[in-house]
Protein backbone atom coordinates (compact mmCIF):
# COMPACT_ATOMS: atom_id res chain seq x y z
CA UNK A 1 0.00 0.00 0.00
CA UNK A 2 1.47 3.50 -1.27
CA UNK A 3 -0.91 5.89 0.59
CA UNK A 4 -2.03 6.71 3.81
CA UNK A 5 -3.74 3.84 5.84
CA UNK A 6 -7.10 5.38 6.07
CA UNK A 7 -9.02 4.71 9.22
CA UNK A 8 -12.43 5.05 10.51
CA UNK A 9 -12.60 5.21 14.26
CA UNK A 10 -16.15 3.49 15.81
CA UNK A 11 -17.16 5.56 19.38
CA UNK A 12 -15.85 8.56 20.77
CA UNK A 13 -15.64 8.40 24.82
CA UNK A 14 -12.51 7.81 26.78
CA UNK A 15 -11.21 4.83 24.75
CA UNK A 16 -12.01 6.59 21.32
CA UNK A 17 -9.83 9.86 22.35
CA UNK A 18 -6.92 7.43 22.91
CA UNK A 19 -7.44 5.87 19.70
CA UNK A 20 -7.19 9.23 18.03
CA UNK A 21 -4.48 10.73 19.58
CA UNK A 22 -2.28 7.56 19.03
CA UNK A 23 -2.99 7.03 15.53
CA UNK A 24 -2.10 11.07 15.30
CA UNK A 25 1.44 9.90 16.25
CA UNK A 26 1.66 7.13 13.57
CA UNK A 27 2.74 8.38 10.38
CA UNK A 28 1.43 5.91 8.05
CA UNK A 29 -2.21 6.81 9.09
CA UNK A 30 -4.80 9.29 8.62
CA UNK A 31 -8.27 9.37 10.46
CA UNK A 32 -11.12 10.16 7.93
CA UNK A 33 -14.14 9.44 9.53
CA UNK A 34 -15.58 9.03 12.79
CA UNK A 35 -18.80 7.53 13.96
CA UNK A 36 -20.68 7.92 16.83
CA UNK A 37 -24.39 8.41 18.44
CA UNK A 38 -23.31 11.78 20.08
CA UNK A 39 -22.27 14.75 18.09
CA UNK A 40 -20.90 16.28 20.90
CA UNK A 41 -18.59 13.73 21.89
CA UNK A 42 -17.02 12.97 18.61
CA UNK A 43 -16.70 16.62 17.51
CA UNK A 44 -14.28 16.84 20.79
CA UNK A 45 -12.08 14.07 19.86
CA UNK A 46 -8.68 15.41 18.64
CA UNK A 47 -8.06 16.32 15.15
CA UNK A 48 -11.76 15.06 14.03
CA UNK A 49 -13.42 18.38 13.67
CA UNK A 50 -12.87 18.45 9.85
CA UNK A 51 -13.76 14.60 9.11
CA UNK A 52 -17.74 13.29 8.75
CA UNK A 53 -18.98 12.23 11.65
CA UNK A 54 -21.71 9.27 11.31
CA UNK A 55 -24.36 9.50 13.85
CA UNK A 56 -27.07 7.39 14.38
CA UNK A 57 -27.06 4.18 16.92
CA UNK A 58 -24.60 1.90 16.70
CA UNK A 59 -26.41 -1.08 15.61
CA UNK A 60 -27.07 0.18 12.27
CA UNK A 61 -24.10 2.34 11.78
CA UNK A 62 -23.03 0.56 8.42
CA UNK A 63 -26.44 2.05 7.35
CA UNK A 64 -25.13 5.36 7.80
CA UNK A 65 -24.60 8.33 5.91
CA UNK A 66 -22.81 11.63 6.76
CA UNK A 67 -23.86 14.11 8.94
CA UNK A 68 -21.27 16.30 7.80
CA UNK B 1 -18.83 5.07 7.15
CA UNK B 2 -18.16 1.10 6.41
CA UNK B 3 -18.78 2.45 2.14
CA UNK B 4 -16.07 4.76 2.45
CA UNK B 5 -13.25 4.08 -0.29
CA UNK B 6 -10.69 5.87 1.82
CA UNK B 7 -10.87 3.93 4.97
CA UNK B 8 -9.02 0.63 5.09
CA UNK B 9 -8.83 -0.12 8.69
CA UNK B 10 -11.98 0.50 10.95
CA UNK B 11 -11.32 0.71 15.35
CA UNK B 12 -13.86 -0.10 17.58
CA UNK B 13 -14.34 1.79 20.31
CA UNK B 14 -18.10 1.07 21.02
CA UNK B 15 -19.24 -0.56 23.84
CA UNK B 16 -18.78 -4.05 24.52
CA UNK B 17 -22.27 -5.28 23.43
CA UNK B 18 -21.67 -3.88 19.94
CA UNK B 19 -18.04 -4.57 19.25
CA UNK B 20 -19.36 -8.16 17.32
CA UNK B 21 -21.97 -6.71 15.12
CA UNK B 22 -19.83 -3.75 14.21
CA UNK B 23 -16.61 -6.15 13.40
CA UNK B 24 -18.50 -8.31 11.42
CA UNK B 25 -20.13 -5.21 9.34
CA UNK B 26 -17.09 -4.43 8.62
CA UNK B 27 -15.26 -7.39 7.79
CA UNK B 28 -18.22 -7.85 5.22
CA UNK B 29 -17.17 -3.82 3.43
CA UNK B 30 -13.94 -5.61 3.39
CA UNK B 31 -11.95 -2.97 6.17
CA UNK B 32 -9.29 -4.54 8.28
CA UNK B 33 -10.83 -4.12 11.95
CA UNK B 34 -9.15 -3.21 15.65
CA UNK B 35 -11.31 -4.30 18.29
CA UNK B 36 -10.71 -2.51 21.78
CA UNK B 37 -10.57 -5.17 24.49
CA UNK B 38 -12.38 -7.15 25.86
CA UNK B 39 -13.29 -8.51 22.44
CA UNK B 40 -16.60 -9.04 22.52
CA UNK B 41 -19.50 -10.81 24.94
CA UNK B 42 -19.32 -14.25 24.35
CA UNK B 43 -17.00 -17.30 22.35
CA UNK B 44 -20.15 -17.54 19.63
CA UNK B 45 -19.52 -13.51 18.69
CA UNK B 46 -15.49 -14.55 18.74
CA UNK B 47 -16.17 -17.46 16.33
CA UNK B 48 -18.22 -14.76 14.26
CA UNK B 49 -15.83 -12.17 14.09
CA UNK B 50 -13.08 -14.45 13.67
CA UNK B 51 -15.17 -16.64 10.61
CA UNK B 52 -16.40 -13.29 8.80
CA UNK B 53 -12.83 -11.58 8.50
CA UNK B 54 -11.22 -14.87 7.66
CA UNK B 55 -13.49 -14.94 4.86
CA UNK B 56 -13.22 -11.40 3.80
CA UNK B 57 -9.63 -11.66 3.89
CA UNK B 58 -8.99 -8.77 6.36
CA UNK B 59 -7.17 -8.30 9.58
CA UNK B 60 -9.06 -8.97 13.02
CA UNK B 61 -6.44 -7.52 15.63
CA UNK B 62 -7.45 -7.12 19.05
CA UNK B 63 -6.56 -4.27 20.56
CA UNK B 64 -4.69 -5.45 24.07
CA UNK B 65 -2.17 -2.47 24.40
CA UNK B 66 -0.07 -4.19 27.88
CA UNK B 67 1.64 -6.53 24.89
CA UNK B 68 2.87 -3.02 24.01
CA UNK B 69 3.59 -0.89 27.16
CA UNK B 70 7.38 -0.05 27.03
CA UNK B 71 8.21 -1.37 30.57
CA UNK B 72 6.55 -4.77 30.44
CA UNK B 73 7.95 -5.05 26.96
CA UNK B 74 11.35 -4.69 28.26
CA UNK B 75 10.32 -6.73 31.41
CA UNK B 76 9.04 -9.47 28.59
CA UNK B 77 12.70 -8.66 27.07
CA UNK B 78 14.24 -9.73 30.78
CA UNK B 79 12.26 -13.01 30.61
CA UNK B 80 13.21 -13.85 27.06
CA UNK B 81 16.52 -13.68 27.28
CA UNK B 82 17.12 -15.78 30.32
CA UNK B 83 17.31 -13.38 33.01
CA UNK B 84 15.14 -14.51 35.47
CA UNK B 85 15.61 -18.13 34.61
CA UNK B 86 11.98 -20.18 33.92
CA UNK B 87 9.05 -18.56 35.08
CA UNK B 88 7.09 -19.56 38.54
CA UNK B 89 5.37 -17.13 39.06
CA UNK B 90 3.51 -14.18 37.19
CA UNK B 91 1.31 -11.63 38.67
CA UNK B 92 -0.34 -8.84 37.20
CA UNK B 93 -3.16 -6.05 38.19
CA UNK B 94 -4.79 -2.84 36.95
CA UNK B 95 -6.25 -1.32 39.70
CA UNK B 96 -8.43 2.20 39.76
CA UNK B 97 -11.76 3.90 40.99
CA UNK B 98 -13.59 2.80 38.07
CA UNK B 99 -14.80 3.33 34.73
CA UNK B 100 -16.11 7.01 32.77
CA UNK B 101 -19.26 5.57 31.01
CA UNK B 102 -21.94 3.99 32.22
CA UNK B 103 -22.28 1.51 29.54
CA UNK B 104 -19.40 -0.44 31.92
CA UNK B 105 -21.22 -0.16 35.07
CA UNK B 106 -24.70 -2.11 33.09
CA UNK B 107 -23.59 -5.31 32.85
CA UNK B 108 -26.04 -6.24 30.17
CA UNK B 109 -23.70 -3.95 27.70
CA UNK B 110 -20.66 -4.74 29.23
CA UNK B 111 -20.66 -8.30 30.20
CA UNK B 112 -19.66 -8.37 33.70
CA UNK B 113 -17.67 -6.30 36.16
CA UNK B 114 -13.91 -5.68 36.21
CA UNK B 115 -12.94 -8.90 35.56
CA UNK B 116 -14.56 -8.68 32.04
CA UNK B 117 -12.86 -4.51 31.98
CA UNK B 118 -9.59 -5.40 33.41
CA UNK B 119 -8.89 -8.98 34.11
CA UNK B 120 -8.76 -9.70 30.25
CA UNK B 121 -5.32 -7.50 29.86
CA UNK B 122 -4.00 -9.43 33.25
CA UNK B 123 -4.92 -13.06 30.75
CA UNK B 124 -3.70 -11.46 27.53
CA UNK B 125 -0.65 -10.18 29.39
CA UNK B 126 0.46 -13.42 30.99
CA UNK B 127 -0.48 -15.36 27.93
CA UNK B 128 2.13 -13.00 26.20
CA UNK B 129 4.58 -12.92 28.61
CA UNK B 130 4.66 -16.72 28.53
CA UNK B 131 4.63 -17.34 25.15
CA UNK B 132 0.97 -18.00 24.41
CA UNK B 133 0.73 -21.46 26.39
CA UNK B 134 -2.61 -22.91 26.78
CA UNK B 135 -4.09 -22.15 30.17
CA UNK B 136 -5.26 -25.35 32.27
CA UNK B 137 -7.27 -24.23 34.87
CA UNK B 138 -8.86 -20.31 36.53
CA UNK B 139 -10.20 -20.08 39.86
CA UNK B 140 -11.56 -16.84 40.91
CA UNK B 141 -13.20 -14.68 44.04
CA UNK B 142 -15.21 -11.98 43.20
CA UNK B 143 -17.11 -9.23 45.38
CA UNK B 144 -18.80 -6.09 44.78
CA UNK B 145 -18.23 -3.98 47.84
CA UNK B 146 -18.09 -0.27 46.85
CA UNK B 147 -20.42 0.27 43.76
CA UNK B 148 -23.61 -2.02 44.46
CA UNK B 149 -25.60 1.00 44.09
CA UNK B 150 -23.91 0.86 40.57
CA UNK B 151 -23.81 -2.05 39.09
CA UNK B 152 -24.61 -5.80 39.38
CA UNK B 153 -20.91 -6.84 38.22
CA UNK B 154 -17.59 -7.42 40.40
CA UNK B 155 -15.80 -4.14 41.73
CA UNK B 156 -12.85 -6.56 42.95
CA UNK B 157 -11.71 -9.67 41.69
CA UNK B 158 -8.89 -12.09 41.97
CA UNK B 159 -8.13 -14.69 39.74
CA UNK B 160 -5.68 -17.27 39.80
CA UNK B 161 -4.34 -19.00 36.22
CA UNK B 162 -2.65 -22.47 36.53
CA UNK B 163 -0.80 -22.82 32.49
CA UNK B 164 -0.19 -26.02 30.91
CA UNK B 165 3.54 -25.24 31.42
CA UNK B 166 3.02 -25.06 35.11
CA UNK B 167 3.37 -21.87 36.08
CA UNK B 168 1.22 -19.92 38.13
CA UNK B 169 -0.32 -16.14 37.33
CA UNK B 170 -2.46 -14.21 39.96
CA UNK B 171 -4.24 -11.23 38.81
CA UNK B 172 -5.97 -8.52 41.31
CA UNK B 173 -8.44 -6.03 39.37
CA UNK B 174 -10.09 -3.11 41.26
CA UNK B 175 -12.86 -0.46 40.54
CA UNK B 176 -12.17 0.59 44.20
CA UNK B 177 -8.89 1.82 43.95
CA UNK B 178 -8.75 5.89 44.54
CA UNK B 179 -6.06 8.23 43.41
CA UNK B 180 -5.19 7.15 39.93
CA UNK B 181 -4.56 4.06 37.95
CA UNK B 182 -2.30 1.59 39.17
CA UNK B 183 -1.03 -1.01 36.62
CA UNK B 184 1.86 -2.74 37.21
CA UNK B 185 3.50 -6.74 37.22
CA UNK B 186 5.83 -8.90 38.52
CA UNK B 187 8.00 -12.05 37.51
CA UNK B 188 9.07 -14.61 39.53
CA UNK B 189 11.65 -16.88 38.35
CA UNK B 190 14.23 -19.80 39.22
CA UNK B 191 16.86 -17.50 38.33
CA UNK B 192 15.74 -14.12 39.50
CA UNK B 193 12.72 -11.92 39.65
CA UNK B 194 11.58 -8.29 38.12
CA UNK B 195 9.19 -5.78 39.44
CA UNK B 196 7.39 -3.17 36.70
CA UNK B 197 5.08 -0.83 37.84
CA UNK B 198 3.46 0.99 35.10
CA UNK B 199 3.21 4.63 36.52
CA UNK B 200 5.48 4.64 39.28
CA UNK B 201 8.89 6.19 38.05
CA UNK B 202 7.43 7.36 34.97
CA UNK B 203 6.01 9.91 36.83
CA UNK B 204 6.62 14.01 38.83
CA UNK B 205 5.87 13.43 42.79
CA UNK B 206 3.49 16.57 42.85
CA UNK B 207 2.27 18.14 46.17
CA UNK B 208 -0.44 20.98 45.43
CA UNK B 209 -2.69 22.68 47.90
CA UNK B 210 -4.52 23.50 45.00
CA UNK B 211 -4.90 20.12 43.15
CA UNK B 212 -3.47 19.02 39.96
CA UNK B 213 -5.78 19.97 36.37
CA UNK B 214 -4.73 16.66 34.96
CA UNK B 215 -2.35 14.42 36.82
CA UNK B 216 -3.19 11.02 35.85
CA UNK B 217 -6.13 8.80 34.30
CA UNK B 218 -9.20 8.40 37.05
CA UNK B 219 -6.96 10.71 39.69
CA UNK B 220 -10.18 11.73 41.21
CA UNK B 221 -9.11 14.41 44.19
CA UNK B 222 -5.26 15.30 43.56
CA UNK B 223 -4.97 18.13 46.45
CA UNK B 224 -1.99 16.82 48.53
CA UNK B 225 -0.03 14.56 47.29
CA UNK B 226 -0.39 13.11 43.53
CA UNK B 227 1.48 11.78 40.85
CA UNK B 228 1.37 13.22 37.70
CA UNK B 229 2.10 11.49 34.68
CA UNK B 230 3.68 13.00 31.38
CA UNK B 231 3.28 11.00 28.24
CA UNK B 232 0.81 8.76 29.78
CA UNK B 233 -0.33 7.14 26.64
CA UNK B 234 3.06 6.41 25.32
CA UNK B 235 3.63 4.50 29.15
CA UNK B 236 0.90 2.79 28.68
CA UNK B 237 1.61 1.65 24.78
CA UNK B 238 -1.27 3.00 22.92
CA UNK B 239 0.68 4.71 19.54
CA UNK B 240 3.01 1.87 19.91
CA UNK B 241 0.20 -0.45 19.35
CA UNK B 242 -1.36 1.44 16.39
CA UNK B 243 2.15 2.19 14.66
CA UNK B 244 1.66 -1.82 14.77
CA UNK B 245 -1.42 -2.27 13.23
CA UNK B 246 -1.13 0.13 11.15
CA UNK B 247 1.90 -1.12 9.58
CA UNK B 248 0.29 -4.45 9.66
CA UNK B 249 -2.25 -3.16 7.20
CA UNK B 250 -0.19 -1.15 5.06
CA UNK B 251 2.57 -3.53 4.75
CA UNK B 252 0.30 -6.71 4.73
CA UNK B 253 1.89 -8.10 7.96
CA UNK B 254 0.48 -10.68 10.49
CA UNK B 255 -0.84 -8.90 14.06
CA UNK B 256 1.20 -9.81 17.12
CA UNK B 257 -2.21 -9.89 18.95
CA UNK B 258 -5.16 -11.23 17.28
CA UNK B 259 -9.28 -11.87 17.71
CA UNK B 260 -7.87 -15.92 18.49
CA UNK B 261 -6.10 -14.47 20.85
CA UNK B 262 -8.98 -12.32 22.23
CA UNK B 263 -11.01 -15.51 22.05
CA UNK B 264 -8.66 -17.40 24.48
CA UNK B 265 -8.84 -14.72 26.90
CA UNK B 266 -12.74 -14.40 26.74
CA UNK B 267 -12.93 -18.50 27.69
CA UNK B 268 -10.29 -17.57 30.44
CA UNK B 269 -12.91 -15.12 31.93
CA UNK B 270 -15.92 -17.23 31.62
CA UNK B 271 -13.92 -19.61 33.47
CA UNK B 272 -13.18 -17.05 36.04
CA UNK B 273 -17.02 -16.24 36.12
CA UNK B 274 -18.10 -19.61 36.66
CA UNK B 275 -15.02 -20.26 39.28
CA UNK B 276 -16.49 -17.34 41.32
CA UNK B 277 -19.82 -18.32 40.99
CA UNK B 278 -19.74 -22.04 41.90
CA UNK B 279 -16.38 -21.52 44.56
CA UNK B 280 -14.34 -23.86 42.21
CA UNK B 281 -11.34 -24.06 40.03
CA UNK B 282 -12.86 -24.85 36.65
CA UNK B 283 -10.66 -26.48 33.54
CA UNK B 284 -10.44 -25.49 30.16
CA UNK B 285 -11.72 -25.70 27.91
CA UNK B 286 -14.81 -24.24 28.98
CA UNK B 287 -17.88 -24.52 27.28
CA UNK B 288 -21.58 -22.78 28.25
CA UNK B 289 -24.78 -21.43 26.63
CA UNK B 290 -24.58 -17.88 28.96
CA UNK B 291 -24.43 -15.14 26.65
CA UNK B 292 -23.35 -12.85 29.48
CA UNK B 293 -19.84 -14.07 31.60
CA UNK B 294 -21.64 -11.88 34.92
CA UNK B 295 -24.27 -14.80 34.51
CA UNK B 296 -22.68 -17.58 35.74
CA UNK B 297 -21.21 -15.36 38.75
CA UNK B 298 -25.35 -14.38 39.59
CA UNK B 299 -26.45 -17.81 39.37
Amino acid sequence: MNKKVGVGLVGSQFVSTIHAESLKMVPDAEIVAVASPTEAHAGNLPGITAFPIFLRMYTTCWQWTAST
Amino acid sequence: MLAMDGIDMIVIGAPNLFHCEIAVAAAKAGKHVVVEKPLCMNLAEADRMIEACKTAGVKLMYAEELCFTPKYVRLKALLDEGALGDPVLLKQSEKHDGPHADHFWDVERSGGGVTMDMGCHAIEFFRWMLGRPKIKSVYAQMGTHVHKDKTKGDDNAIIILEFENGVTAVAEESWTKLGGMDDRAEVHGTKGQAYADVLQGNSILTYSTQGVGYAVEKAGNTVGWSFTMYEEIWNYGFPQEFAHFVDCVKNNRQPSVTGEDGRAVLEAIYAAYESAGTGKKVYLPFKTDVDKPYKLWEK
